[in-house]
């Protein structure tokens, strides 16, 4: 009897562990990253009838908890504040800000809260792509959205030390979003913005922090 | 028409199309730009699999129409500099006439 409750105890461990997906790494357990580097970018692509529009805020700030060997444990936040949207046009930025748009004196915080990750690939040891799924708030509106993410593991060597100490974790993710969904007035300086918006975020964060 | 006003005309209009042919060649683009973003990649950027920095830099491009009212540069554009040349030859047009009637009743 003992022996049938270890084997079926040792079939379980294995059945869990072959789909639990996370990194291969020399870290182990749960990690936190932080991430609130200059470095950091998020920004949103959109396209008018007369030109394309970019938009960068380098203010990116949050964290993100997970088991390293079980990326399926993702949990965290990451934010950016509305007004530090800038174009490359000031008067365009200003138009950004406005109640019509994201009214950034009212909703001052863009956030993506992290609800699930599925469809994880290990890509390298240190390399998965997922797909993240999580909460995203902008003018006041909360809609679920999925993002298509590569999340890179560095264990801190030298070369990661110029950056910044501890661990570092690289995130680049992509979604869409509908901005009538959000209850955005999408028209700036005059043009009529695409109603599908690309938002990409660029970061690292560290877990020394 | 007399001779001032035909090369006042002339001009002017060697002037506007001088203007749009220098904003074909400066890229075309709708709106005058003080900053521009600029690609910035590292190593260590590479390794950790991120797209890569772009970052604002000062540089003016000449476009077709003024973006906002916010600073002076962005009032340069095709369209104010080819109007402000449009009004100059109207002005200087309606002057050379106004002699040429003085000239004649005199």
């Amino acid at each position: 009897m003992k022996q049938i409750s270890y084997i079926v105890f040792v079939v379980i461990i294995s059945f869990t562990l072959s789909f639990a997906q996370g990194f291969k790494i020399k870290a182990s357990g749960n990690q936190t990253f932080t991430f609130d580097d200059k470095r950091n970018q998020a920004s949103f692509f959109s396209t008018t009838p007369l030109e394309d529009v970019t938009g960068i805020s380098n203010e990116v700030k949050g964290s993100v908890t997970f088991d390293v060997n079980d990326f399926t444990t993702l949990k965290g936040k990451i934010s950016i504040p509305a007004a530090s949207l800038k174009t490359g046009i000031d008067t365009r930025d200003g138009h950004l800000r406005s109640p019509n748009w994201l009214d950034a004196a009212k909703y001052p915080e863009i956030t993506f809260t992290i609800k699930k990750v599925s469809d994880i690939k290990v890509v390298a040891d240190n390399k998965l792509q997922a797909k993240v799924t999580g909460d995203f708030t902008t003018h006041g509106v909360t809609k679920e959205e999925v993002a298509d993410a590569v999340v890179t593991y560095l264990d801190e060597s030298t070369e990661t030390q110029k950056r910044s100490p501890g661990d570092l974790l690289g995130v680049s993710a992509k979604f869409n979003i509908i901005l009538s969904d959000y209850d955005v007035d999408n028209v700036v300086l005059g043009q009529k913005v695409s109603d599908n918006i690309e938002i990409s975020v660029n970061m690292f964060g560290s877990n020394s922090r | 028409m007399n001779s001032s006003q035909k090369i006042v005309l002339f001009i002017g209009l060697v002037l506007i199309i001088i203007v749009f042919i220098v904003w074909l060649t400066g890229g075309s683009e709708i709106f005058t730009k003080t900053q521009v973003y600029v690609e910035k990649t590292s190593e260590l950027d590479q390794l950790l699999g991120l797209e890569p920095k772009k970052e604002l830099q000062d540089t003016f491009i000449f476009g077709l129409v003024p973006p906002g009212l916010s600073f002076t540069a962005e009032l340069i554009s095709a369209s104010t500099v080819a109007g402000l040349i449009a009004v100059i030859s109207a002005a200087l047009f309606f002057f050379f006439r106004i002699k040429k009637q003085k000239e004649t009743t005199v």
